[in-house]
């Protein structure tokens, strides 16, 4: 499990970081909100990589601030969804 | 270049005296003017809103003026200066923008989210005397002048009236920059006769009331946003802004809290509503109406949101920078009937479907979409040669788009004549990508190609060696994501042999589409491995 989280939350971070240099700093913690970096852009190429990549899909409900606040919060849902699938 | 930092008061007035509606820019000939006519107008009502503070016009005349006394104290001011905004949305941009053109000069916005490299073209060719930003936005390591600071908007600022702005009509107002047809800047001169004539043309097609509530997503340096900027303003309408926006939920939510009675963007906002935002589920009580313009929004999903926002109505705009914002309106009660039409010209505005050499084709027939009318911008800057390729000597603007009419004048798209293709809004010229690669990696030949990726258009960038060498794709996506922002970073890189070749010896692009893998989006990692490798 914690190889789970480490992996996804490198495979996420490598993700953000790399959309440019405004990006490059940002690490697990950082509040993608309050820095701005999360703009509807970025917020649909996560989802689509997330559903792409680890089959894990998104309602409505769940495209909220409190799952994309930070990586580690993405990382937890994904993790949350890939071991209840359907739940 | 100085720099003028400019940073809020937190004082903040209650709201009381509110005068009668604006009834709009007829004779009007500076837009700066027209605004200071409003403001007297308007007095306490709030011209821009957030959750947490209300800006009347009272306050924006008085921030505006002080930027205008800014500028016009400068020994080296004159008429015609350009000032580059680097601001969002945000009072601050607002009181800027008027107070430049109060002060004669010209507005240069700066997309906020713009590449350093970019920037830097943008700054060469206007080459502007000031920069306005905020201490949180500007952010440059060594600065020669130090920034001055303005604090808005101080009441105590009583000092002898300012005379009237000797700019008018057709003098330059705004240069709104914008990728052009080789995929460099190209900065649209935008007169003020171009931005009044727009804006009345516009408050004649919406129902935009002085009592209007715009939630206002749209970035004011592009030319939709600014168009929503300069109606709601001139009308003494509100503008609200918010945070968080970026999650289609918030933007329900925003709207539903904060009474907004409008609502405009881009098409792939309202793909994101859709999809996630739940739209309709709950009702918007204020709600009166939505528009979409800077893209083509799929006729389903336009009739969906129609529905969804009922008895809002849903108005499909159209239009371009170069003719100042939106140039046609589809009716929301054409909408069933008129499959995927961008509507009728609004008015003061001419639309017509034209041959290579700018005779008009009769309806039905498929040509380029041309517009006149006194939104047409002046030119380009410093560019005549672009001017006139885009503008005919009578004054018709050639779109690039590709359309027809039909027998009752409603017009509808076919797509680009160029390259240059729409992402959010933003448009971008596949030679932006190709440019930057083939230039940092001389041995490689580059192609972007754009493609659908879910509802959004996205590039692909196809890679060919010049010599037979490998090509390190990873360098060259590094250099991508370094020099891009992120809506033109390519989603997908494809190695090739070599380019498919039309009978004319030119890239095959359309058969290149038809090499881009399906969910190329997906291929960049390995996702599967990356759950259960060990750290």
């Amino acid at each position: 499990m914690t190889s789970d989280r480490k992996g996804l939350e490198g495979d996420l971070m490598r993700f953000v970081q790399s959309r440019g240099t405004r990006y490059a700093k940002a690490t697990l913690q950082t509040d993608l909100l309050e820095t701005g970096m999360l703009d509807s852009l970025l917020l649909m190429d996560l989802i689509f990589h997330i559903e792409e990549a680890y089959g894990v899909r998104f309602d409505s409900d769940q495209v909220n601030p409190s799952n994309f606040r930070t990586i580690e919060d993405t990382v937890s849902f994904v993790l949350k969804q890939k071991a209840s699938p359907q739940a | 270049m100085d720099i003028l930092l400019l940073q809020i008061d937190p004082v903040l007035e209650p709201s009381a005296k509110t005068a009668a509606g604006y009834s709009g820019p007829v004779d009007a000939t500076n837009l700066g003017t027209c605004f200071s006519d409003v403001a007297e107008s308007r007095l306490d009502h709030p011209a821009v809103a957030t959750r947490a503070s209300s800006f009347s016009y009272s306050w924006l005349a008085r921030a505006a003026n002080q930027v205008r006394r800014y500028l016009s104290s400068r020994p080296e001011h004159a008429a015609g200066t350009r000032v580059a905004l680097q601001l969002p949305n945000s009072p601050e941009y607002v009181a800027a923008f008027y107070g430049t053109l109060l002060a004669d000069c010209v507005v240069v916005p700066l997309p906020v989210s713009l590449e350093e490299r970019r920037r830097t073209q943008i700054l060469e060719l206007a080459q502007p005397d000031v920069l306005i930003s905020t201490p949180a936005d500007f952010n440059a390591p060594q600065v020669h002048p130090t920034p001055s600071t303005l604090r808005l908007a101080e009441k105590n600022d009583v000092r002898d009236p300012l005379p009237p702005p000797q700019r008018q009509n057709h003098d330059l107002a705004m240069l709104l920059f914008t990728s052009g047809s080789m995929g460099t800047p190209k900065g649209v001169m935008l007169s003020h006769r171009n931005l009044l004539a727009n804006a009345d043309s516009i408050l004649h097609e919406l129902p935009i009331r002085a009592d209007d509530r715009t939630l206002a997503v749209l970035p004011f340096c592009h030319a939709f946003g600014n168009s929503i900027l300069q109606t709601h303003i001139l009308r003494g309408a509100t503008l609200l802004l918010d945070r968080g926006l970026a999650f289609p939920s918030s933007i329900v939510e925003s709207l539903r809290d904060m009474e907004a009675t409008s609502f405009s963007a881009v098409p792939e906002v309202y793909g994101m509503l859709l999809k996630y935002g739940r739209l309709g589920e709950r009702p918007l009580p204020a709600l009166r109406y939505m528009t979409v313009a800077g893209g083509e929004l799929r006729h389903d999903l336009a009739e969906e949101i129609a529905r969804r926002i009922k008895p809002a109505s849903f108005h499909v705009m159209y239009g371009q920078s170069e003719a100042t914002a939106r140039l046609a309106s589809l009716q929301p009660q054409q909408l069933p009937v008129r499959r995927g039409s961008i509507g009728r010209p609004i008015s003061g505005v001419e639309l017509a479907v034209m041959d290579e050499s700018n005779r008009e084709l009769a309806a039905n027939a498929v040509g380029m979409l041309c517009a006149r009318g006194e939104n047409v911008m002046l030119g380009y800057w410093r560019d005549p040669a672009a001017t006139a390729d885009a503008i005919s000597p009578d004054g018709w603007l050639r779109t690039g788009d590709l359309a027809h009419r039909d027998n009752d004048g409603y017009f509808f798209l076919h797509g680009r004549a160029s390259l240059l293709i729409k992402i959010q809004g933003h448009r971008v010229h596949p030679a932006e990508i190709e440019g930057l690669v083939e230039a940092e990696f001389p041995q490689t030949a580059a192609v972007a190609i754009p493609t659908l990726r879910g509802d959004e258009t996205r590039f692909v960038l196809f890679l060919a060696p010049r010599d037979g060498r490998s090509i390190d794709v990873e360098k060259i996506r590094a250099t991508c994501q370094k020099e891009l922002p992120p809506y033109k970073q390519p989603v997908h890189y494809e190695m090739i042999e070599q380019f498919p070749l039309t009978s004319g010896y030119k890239i095959d692009r359309a058969a290149l589409a038809l090499l881009i893998p399906q969910a190329s989006g997906a291929r960049r990692v390995q996702p599967d491995n990356i759950l259960t490798q060990s750290p």
